[in-house]
């Protein structure tokens, strides 16, 4: 057996997994961790895209057609015709759209093309988010966040801005890594807009019927395997009749989560923790693990995606008692230099 | 529901690739006395072979339950690998001349169980057929079948980090395959019967000035390729794997 440089030697035993999560990362390295999951997530988006319906006429005509439904007149007319052209040569089409997304993934993981990925990503990521989702329900009132609106693709987009890989000053550092690129105060504006909206959408339109979030959950249960069927209808059930408290109860928890990113460093990351517990609630009910079981998913939906954002906003204790420290000793006052 | 035939065409091109560029790694490696993961390479060339024939049944030439035995031992020989791996340099070891982390190994040991799962999955006539898999009954689970998803699932993700968490160390492993010679005297350690040296990796006794005794010998062979490989069938295995939902 040449297995050759298997290392026998014992010296380089090094500690447990444990310490490896314990220790300090850099806001470079999570940057770079929340890029390849970024890019994990494009590669099983490319692949989903694989499946054979995709192939077919039907993913021009039934998947991409109907999204025009509702929506402003030249939006609808760009949304039918893309429907039409891509109906007439599905194959092609969709091995392109496939290859794309496989290359989005693999570019962005691979080093030396990574600029030119997030950059391409986020062209494609509007363009799918106009074409395959209608703007996400956005403009026809179809939009809630617990079903995955206003469409995880437009995350992908916000993704590679906050992650973008822009070098910082020597010294420099920013209160958390989506702040790294844009800056702390485009950083938490843009937060701001996407958890603010989807506050708004939890009650807006039928969302805050009585019976409205109760249909939207027991709808999910056709299709999905019986294990996910019964989460859907165990899930769907208690909240039969209660949609309008409900929505309301969402909307307060989810306009915290948006405020939450200005409040002082300390409670900054209970709020990020409320928003992963919301994204994977959404994720696990409302979008039954973006319906992958089901057949015909295009991608994990919008729960994950939220996931990776909340940590591209986290703080980083220790960093932030760095801070305290350097302003009580003469520095720039937290709070300013936090820019609550 | 299944994939159209040509796509099933190119995957089997590309595994076949996988295969014969695994065997050339193997050869190689021995008439150049490289160093290189035989374990790794032989998989490779087994889950190329085993793959192009599930794409194109024409292609797989086998007996029928043989892959699964063959599986089912590559499965026992990386979950071994993963444990000594573990034993010697812990969860997060590695060396520097290592190529591999305890992830890699684990990565081949979902590859095998999920090769057996797709062969198990599998209905019995398009096993070892004449279906390409343009008519392979694999996918389009529904009811009951669709409960035992989950499993498949799990494996698609896992392929799909592992082709991004390659790509990632591709960097790492280009910096493998410049590495200094090692010294004439240290053939050992990496070249044929290196099993049980006490030892010192090559690239420590690069780094400690060992002369060189060829421009080559003593360097990781194209860690790049075998990463490539390794990219191509978690992709190539995570469409079959989709092809399941």
């Amino acid at each position: 057996m040449t297995d050759l440089a298997y290392p026998v030697h014992r010296s380089h035993r090094t500690a447990p997994i444990g310490d490896v999560l314990r220790r300090t990362w850099s806001q470079v390295e999570v940057r770079r961790a929340l890029q390849l999951l970024l890019a994990a997530i494009w590669l099983i988006d490319g692949v989903l895209q694989l499946q054979a319906v995709f192939f077919t006429k039907s993913f021009g005509t039934q998947m991409i057609a109907p999204m025009s439904a509702g929506v402003p007149g030249f939006l609808g007319h760009s949304i039918t015709w893309s429907g039409a052209h891509i109906a007439s040569d599905a194959q092609l089409a969709n091995a392109v759209f496939a290859a794309i997304q496989i290359l989005l993934g693999l570019g962005i993981a691979w080093r030396p093309t990574l600029r030119w990925t997030l950059l391409a990503s986020i062209a494609w990521s509007i363009g799918v988010w106009w074409i395959g989702e209608g703007l996400g329900g956005v403009t026809n009132g179809g939009a809630d966040p617990v079903n995955g609106a206003p469409g995880a693709v437009i995350l992908y987009a916000l993704l590679a801005v906050l992650l973008w890989p822009r070098e910082q000053e020597a010294g420099s550092t920013s209160p958390f890594v989506a702040a790294m690129a844009i800056g702390a105060s485009w950083a938490r504006a843009l937060w701001l807009v996407l958890w603010g909206s989807f506050a708004y959408f939890a009650v807006a339109g039928t969302n805050s019927a009585s019976q409205g979030l109760h249909d939207l959950i027991a709808g999910e249960a056709d299709g999905e395997p019986g294990w996910i069927a019964w989460l859907d209808r165990n899930a769907a059930s208690p909240i039969s009749h209660d949609g309008l408290t409900i929505s309301i109860v969402l909307a307060v928890l989810l306009a915290i989560v948006a405020l939450g990113v200005y409040l002082p460093a300390r409670y900054v990351n209970p709020t990020l923790v409320l928003a992963i517990v919301l994204s994977l609630a959404f994720w696990v009910i409302g979008e039954n693990f973006g319906a992958l079981l089901a057949g015909g998913a295009t991608d994990v939906n919008s729960g994950p995606l939220l996931v990776l954002l909340a940590v591209a906003y986290w703080r980083d204790q220790r960093q932030s008692a760095t801070t305290s420290r350097s302003s009580a000793s003469g520095g720039e006052p937290t709070l300013l230099a936090e820019g609550v | 529901m299944s994939g159209p035939s040509w796509l099933a065409d190119v995957f089997a091109a590309i595994m076949l690739a996988v295969a014969v560029a695994s065997f050339g790694r193997l050869v190689l490696a021995r008439r150049w006395s490289r160093p290189t993961h035989v374990d790794i390479d032989l998989f490779h060339l087994v889950m190329g072979v085993a793959m192009a024939g599930m794409f194109v049944s024409d292609l797989n030439g086998i007996p029928e339950g043989l892959w699964e035995v063959v599986f089912s031992l590559g499965a026992a020989w990386f979950i071994w690998r993963c444990y000594d791996f573990v034993t010697r340099h812990g969860l997060s070891g590695h060396d520097e001349d290592h190529v591999h982390h305890v992830s890699h190994f684990f990565t081949h040991v979902v590859m095998a169980l999920a090769m057996l799962d797709m062969y198990f999955a599998m209905p019995a006539p398009t096993m070892g057929g004449g279906m390409s898999m343009g008519g392979m009954a694999m996918g389009g689970a529904s009811g009951t079948t669709a409960d035992f998803l989950f499993l498949p699932m799990l494996f698609f993700f896992a392929l799909c980090g592992s082709a991004i968490w390659e790509l990632n160390d591709l960097d790492r492993l280009r910096r493998l395959g410049v590495v200094r010679p090692v010294s004439a005297v240290e053939p050992a350690l990496v070249g044929v019967g290196a099993e049980g040296a006490t030892a010192i990796p090559a690239a420590v006794v690069a780094a400690e000035g060992g002369a060189a005794a060829s421009p080559t010998k003593g360097r990781w062979l194209a860690p790049r390729v075998e990463a490539a490989a390794h990219i191509a069938m978690c992709v190539a295995m995570g469409y079959m794997l989709v092809l399941m939902f």
